[in-house]
């Protein structure tokens, strides 16, 4: 069964969360609906003229983001207005008797704020705000999977400037029942104690649920630099999903690749 | 800028005029409505940030201001530079990068324009010259163009009530870089509910609205004067004409002003009053266009420029977008215009063909 990863959530529209929670669209979201589906110059003229319907720009924003901006300053400003605005809607007294609308509120800051951590991270001046973000995030409950989140803090906590900062015991609280969960902690146990009996006993495992991941981690150049939306647990799509994720961490800890080539050989 | 939107020449010197107006076009061009503060211009950005500075900096005389302004203006770089050692806030300088990109928005056309307004949204929470522009130039229902008005309307109303309130014996709202935005988020809402038919309860309150802008400026730039004159010579609120032909003489030879002061004339005293024919006299001096263009069988081109010459036919234009009486004339009106009108030609051809031979 195909799961959505992070960058998937990251990606889907707010119009299609809203749909996702059963909420009705405006007029203007219908527009930028349909600016989704046009060519040329109509979806710009359509999502321009969607303005009129609403009081935030939240949809407008969100489609700046995926559909022209460029910089890392463009992006950063769609997200943060975006929170701006979704902050002073919940002060909304309408919103905050509708138990849905709060959902998608809070969800949607959420995947805005894990967005905005996600760009802080390729930015090396600003990865402490990331952190910042990761520590109050990784408490969190919504409808994307936590678990999946969590394995991802844990494939970075070998980069983290801070990682005493965060609670170790709800990172690695997660289930094993997947690879993506295995090969974080297989890696996480390995910084702390090196070649461990933990370790290898979770690395096998990892290897085991998906023996396509080191073929990846192990060449460098195959790595990829872009997270898919989506993967299958067992499947190469998974593979490449953590490698994007656990690239970096498995070639900067120290042997661990080595510890990697071997025990996959062995296996 | 004293002569802003005032006729400064006698139509009957044509050739010197014209010769005159080539001389100095852009400074005339510039003093007409709709003008260069009806949008926003890279200039206008350029200014706001030097007022930007000036009101940091404490300067002991006029030379040492104009030695500073003298830097500051060397070339295109030298304000961005001068503004560094100023350290705006990160707000201020998303808010100076609004305004260069919504007037390159302006400045440009078609998908690089709507690119231009789109990225402006991402700098600033009050983009009241976005909304304009797209209000202008994408709505596509009056519903659509009315939303976008109120919002710039209730942004400027919203961000300039404190300034609004406070005193100044002297306010120039519309010379105000900071401010003009807001001038414009008004006006542009206030006389687009004078054309709508959306909320048509709401026009009273518009001109009422439109005529107390003026106090905030009353050397009146922008040319409000000229759209309440025709408001009220279409609702014959003949009262509130005469107030305001008197409330500017400079205007006493403008044909924005001439026209409906010369038919409301005719209808309140009728053709052979002396007032009548040397109102309609004088608006026939100063352009020759709107009677032309009033005769002719067909719409009236629309008016598409952003300034115009006095006495031009874009003059003429102008004046139909916002006329309502010439082009629906009574019989009778229609009858005394063109009369007047042939009139006025076969004096002219009398007396200035004359000495020419």
């Amino acid at each position: 069964m195909k799961k959505t990863t992070l960058h998937g959530w990251l990606s889907i529209p707010p119009m299609d969360l809203r749909q996702i929670l059963k909420l009705p669209l405006g007029k203007g979201q219908e527009m930028i609906k349909e600016a989704m589906d046009s060519k040329g110059k109509k979806p710009l003229e359509l999502v321009l003229r969607s303005i009129y319907d609403k009081d935030d720009l939240i949809d407008q924003r969100f489609y700046y983001l995926q559909n022209f901006a460029k910089s890392n300053e463009e992006k950063i400003l769609c997200l943060q207005n975006n929170i701006a605005d979704l902050y002073s809607m919940e002060e909304n007294e309408e919103i905050q008797n509708n138990e849905v609308e709060q959902k998608y509120l809070s969800f949607l800051s959420y995947l805005h704020f894990c967005h905005l951590g996600e760009i802080f991270w390729t930015i090396p001046e600003m990865q402490y705000l990331a952190e910042n973000y990761w520590k109050v995030y990784q408490q969190e409950n919504h409808l994307i999977d936590m678990v999946d989140f969590r394995a991802i803090l844990l494939y970075r906590y070998p980069l983290l400037n801070h990682p005493q900062e965060f609670d170790m015991d709800q990172l690695l609280s997660t289930p094993e029942d997947t690879a993506l969960q295995t090969y974080a902690k297989a890696l996480y146990y390995f910084t702390q104690n090196g070649a461990s009996d933990r370790a290898k006993s979770v690395l096998n495992r990892s290897l085991k649920r998906n023996p396509h991941v080191p073929f990846i981690l192990l060449q460098k150049k195959r790595i990829p630099k872009k997270s898919p939306t989506e993967f299958e647990p067992g499947q190469q799509s998974e593979a490449e999903y953590i490698a994007f994720l656990a690239g970096e961490s498995w070639w900067t800890v120290e042997g661990a690749i080595h510890w990697l080539k071997k025990s996959m050989s062995s296996t | 800028m004293k002569e802003i939107g005032k006729v400064v020449t006698d139509w009957r010197h044509g050739y010197e005029i014209i010769k005159s107006f080539q001389d100095h076009r852009y400074a005339i061009a510039f003093a007409t409505p709709h003008s260069m503060m009806s949008e926003p211009r890279i200039a206008e950005v350029s200014n706001l940030k030097i007022s930007f500075m000036s009101e940091r900096l404490n300067h002991n005389s006029e030379e040492d201001f104009n030695e500073w302004m003298k830097k500051v203006t060397a070339n295109s770089d030298s304000i961005d530079l001068e503004l560094q050692k100023f350290h705006p806030t990160e707000k201020e300088k998303n808010y100076f990068h609004y305004r260069e990109i919504i007037s390159k928005a302006y400045k440009s056309n078609g998908i690089s324009a709507m690119k231009y307004v789109f990225k402006s949204l991402l700098y600033t929470d009050e983009p009241i010259d976005a909304l304009l522009w797209i209000a202008k130039n994408l709505s596509k229902t009056e519903e659509e163009e009315y939303q976008m008005y109120w919002k710039a309307f209730a942004i400027a109303n919203v961000l300039s009530e404190e300034y609004d309130k406070s005193p100044d014996d002297d306010p120039k709202r519309w010379t105000e870089h900071w401010y003009r935005p807001y001038m414009r988020g008004k006006a542009s809402y206030f006389t687009f509910l004078l054309e709508t038919t959306l909320d048509e309860n709401k026009e009273q309150e518009a001109i009422q609205k439109l005529h107390d802008m003026i106090k905030l400026d009353p050397d009146d730039p922008i040319g409000l004067r000229f759209i309440l004159m025709n408001q009220w010579s279409h609702l014959e609120q003949y009262d509130q004409m005469e107030a305001i032909y008197k409330q500017f003489p400079a205007d006493h030879k403008n044909p924005l002003f001439l026209y409906p002061m010369a038919l409301m004339k005719y209808k309140t005293l009728g053709e052979n009053h002396p007032d009548t024919a040397s109102f309609i006299q004088k608006a026939l001096e100063n352009n020759l266009f709107i009677p032309v263009l009033a005769f002719k069988n067909i719409d009236v081109p629309p008016f598409e420029s952003s300034t115009y010459l006095p006495h031009s036919e874009e003059e003429a234009q102008y004046f139909f977008e916002i006329n309502l009486d010439f082009v629906y004339m009574e019989e009778d009106q229609s009858n005394w215009l063109y009369k007047t009108f042939l009139q006025f030609i076969e004096n002219f051809h009398k007396q200035h063909m004359d000495i020419q031979v």
